[in-house]
This record gives structure tokens, C-alpha cells and sequence, in this order.
């Protein structure tokens, strides 16, 4: 697919685990590792409103557009 | 932006439903419009017909029945179809062991029937022994019949045996005089079973006993075909009573069922054709393809093609479901 999640970037340059931010977010830990693993198929708004509230980012930073 | 077509298995399947139906059709419009009569005893538009009369107990009624039983008896003797043993094999495939000899006189048949009645009590074989030299085997096919018309019945072709020769009487309405038509008799190869409107190919019993063993075999293939699919079905409906509804399984169960049951009827065209393709010497323009092949192809279709749609469903719906599970 040609979206990339760079999520585990944002995750190492904040200096956060993934239970940490599973907790802060809301999300369970097996939903966000099929986030970070890129197999998810969508992206609810609400979700990534809440990610990039915890990581002070945004969208683009955690979504990327990878032509193949 | 790279277009991409992707060729889906449900869409080809029910394409094909369709084009079977349609062919279907269009053959049974080609051979004749709507349905035809099978069980009229063609032999008896060439001898004079027996009649249904039963009578009495009275010695004249005695003498009269035994005398159409003799004369019925004749007719089968002289065209290879008495005292017959059918093997209903697979897909309108058999096989036939019956008495055959034009020469032979009713005396003849009365003193082997009474020979076999005192001696071969019990005995399987000892008919074949009684009868040596006269049992002659057939691959019976089902599938193929005399061509007719619904119009017209004196248009039919008619077949009948004489000096060991079988031959086929060919209408044709050349004369001005709508009342008298002409008429040819073309000898042919095969012969015909009147008491199930099937063609008979004369074989050696090596080659018949051959032929049942094939068609054994297809049919126990067939067999496992179905168990399969009952099992399929069985444990479809098993996960699908556990709520493992959408799940790819059942939609690999679902896609083999309806591509089984569509297979069948299909399959069964293709050996016939392929069995007229063996025989192709002994075919002629007078045989025709019954039209219960395809009545028994339309009776499967509507259930190849009901599992068809499930299948394209439940295919949709796994999509879809995985697309909920997989959304954050």
C-alpha cells in the first residue's frame, strides 16, 4: 500500500512506548500494532484527532504518501 | 494511473450458468419447439400395431393373447432387443445384453424358454449358455434417440431389423398428394432399444464389461464429488450456527459447492458428446439428443447458480468485514 504509518517514528522521537500510548489514546494495544505494522485497512478521524493530540504532531507527520 | 482488471471467479461462474441456459435453448428451439412424447413404441409403425385388448377367460381370448404375445415376442427377438438385461451405468450411459437373432422361430424361443425354466432354476448363467451365439451386448446411450417431430409423427424416423440388418425409414414428403408420403430405408449400424427410445452400439462382451467399468469408475468419482460436497455444505452450516459467519473458509466452501453442482450437468453434456465422438461411425442425421439432458441440467442450474450468488455474497461480506475489523 502505498500509505506509509510512521507511527513507531513519531513514537521513538517522543520517547514513547506503545502501552504508554495506547493508554494516553484510548486504543487497545492490538489495534495500535496493526496501526504501526501498516496492515490496517482505515483510519477512523477520531483516532488519529486523539494520536496526534498525544504525540503534538500532525497528520502528515504520521501519514506518508509513498508512490511505488 | 495503471487500470487493473481483475477477473472475478463468481461473475465467470454465473456468466456460464447463463450462456448453458441460453444454449440450452437455443438447442431445444433447434431440434423441435417444446416437448416431445418418449414413450411411444416406435416398432409398431412398421409392423401392423398390437392392440390393448385383454379379453376374458374364454379359449378364443386365450388363443388371441397368445398369439399378440408371440407376435410382440418376434418383433423384439428379430430386432435385437428380447429378453433384455439393462445396466443403468452413469450419465445416461448403460450397457445391454439381449437376445438377437432374425432366423429364429417362435418354436425356437418357446423350447430355450422351457429348457431354461426346467434346468436353470437358480442359475445365473446358465441363460448365457442357453442362449450362446444369440446374446449379443450393446453400450446403451441413453442420451441419444430417434430423431422426431411433433408436427408430424409420420415425419419420424423410424428403425426395425430385417436380415440382421437394422435399418432406418426416412420420411419425405415429395409427393404433391399430402396423404401419401415417400419413403427410404437407409441401413445403419447401430441398433435401438424401442422400450427405452435409446441407441444401442453392438459391442463384444470384453468391450461392454469394459465400458461398465469406466463408467464405475466415473460414478464413484461422482460419489466422492458428493460426499465432499455434503460435507462442505454440512460443516458451512455448522460455522455458520457457531457465528463464524464471513469467513474466508466458508467462502472457499461455498465457491467448490456451486462450482461442483454447476460442473455436473456440464460434465454430463461433455461425456455424451464425447461418446458420439467415439461412435461418431454408427451416428447418423436420425439421432438426436434427448431433451431430459437438459431438463436435468435445468434442475441443477437454479442451485449452482443460488450458491453461486451466496458465494459472491459472502465474498463481499468478508470484504467487508475485514475492512470493519481492520479500521482504527
Amino acid at each position: 500500500m502505498p500509505i506509509v504509518v510512521n507511527l513507531d517514528v513519531m513514537m521513538a522521537r517522543r520517547k514513547m512506548s506503545l502501552t504508554e500510548l495506547s493508554e494516553k489514546v484510548g486504543i487497545t494495544m492490538a489495534n495500535l500494532s496493526i496501526l504501526k505494522t501498516g496492515k490496517a485497512k482505515a483510519v477512523r478521524l477520531e483516532t488519529l484527532e486523539a494520536i496526534c493530540r498525544v504525540l503534538n504532531c500532525q497528520p502528515g507527520d504520521i501519514l506518508e504518501f509513498v508512490e511505488e | 494511473m495503471k487500470a487493473k482488471f481483475k477477473l472475478n471467479p463468481a461473475a465467470v461462474i454465473i456468466i456460464a450458468c447463463i450462456i448453458i441456459s441460453v444454449t440450452g435453448i437455443i438447442w431445444i428451439l433447434i431440434n423441435d419447439m417444446g416437448y416431445r412424447d418418449t414413450t411411444q413404441d416406435w416398432s409398431n409403425r412398421i409392423i401392423k400395431p398390437i392392440d390393448g385388448f385383454k379379453g376374458g377367460e374364454t379359449i378364443v381370448d386365450i388363443e388371441y393373447n397368445a398369439k399378440k404375445d408371440s407376435l410382440a415376442s418376434m418383433r423384439d427377438l428379430k430386432n435385437g432387443d428380447g429378453f433384455t438385461h439393462n445396466w443403468r451405468e452413469f450419465a445416461y450411459l448403460g450397457t445391454q445384453t439381449s437376445l438377437a437373432c432374425d432366423t429364429c422361430s417362435y418354436k425356437w424361443l418357446i423350447d430355450k424358454k422351457l429348457a431354461l425354466e426346467i434346468n436353470g432354476t437358480g442359475c445365473d448363467t446358465c441363460a448365457n449358455k442357453l442362449y450362446d451365439g444369440h446374446l449379443q451386448n450393446y453400450i446403451k446411450l441413453y442420451a441419444w434417440t430417434l430423431r422426431r417431430k411433433l408436427d408430424h409423427y409420420d415425419d419420424d424416423s423410424v428403425f426395425y431389423v430385417k436380415n440382421s440388418q437394422g435399418y432406418i425409414r426416412e420420411w419425405s414428403d415429395t409427393s404433391k398428394n399430402v396423404y401419401i408420403s415417400n419413403f427410404a430405408d437407409v441401413p445403419v449400424k447401430f441398433r435401438y432399444s424401442h422400450m427405452d427410445n435409446a441407441l444401442l452400439i453392438p459391442v463384444n462382451k470384453s468391450n461392454a464389461s469394459l465400458f461398465r467399468l469406466i463408467c464405475r469408475l466415473l460414478e464413484g468419482v461422482y460419489i466422492i464429488g458428493m460426499i465432499i460436497v455434503l460435507y462442505l455444505f454440512a460443516r458451512l452450516i455448522f460455522d455458520l450456527s457457531k457465528g463464524f459467519s464471513f469467513t474466508r473458509k466458508n467462502v472457499i466452501r461455498l465457491r467448490f459447492i456451486a462450482i461442483c453442482i454447476i460442473s455436473y450437468p456440464v460434465l454430463v453434456l461433455l461425456l455424451n458428446l464425447f461418446v458420439k465422438l467415439i461412435f461418431h461411425n454408427y451416428f447418423t442425421v436420425d439421432i438426436m439428443m434427448r431433451d431430459e439432458l437438459w431438463i436435468d441440467a435445468w434442475d441443477t442450474l437454479p442451485v449452482g447458480l443460488l450458491f453461486s450468488l451466496l458465494y459472491l455474497a459472502f465474498s463481499r461480506a468478508v470484504m467487508l468485514q475485514e475492512e470493519h475489523d481492520l479500521t482504527i
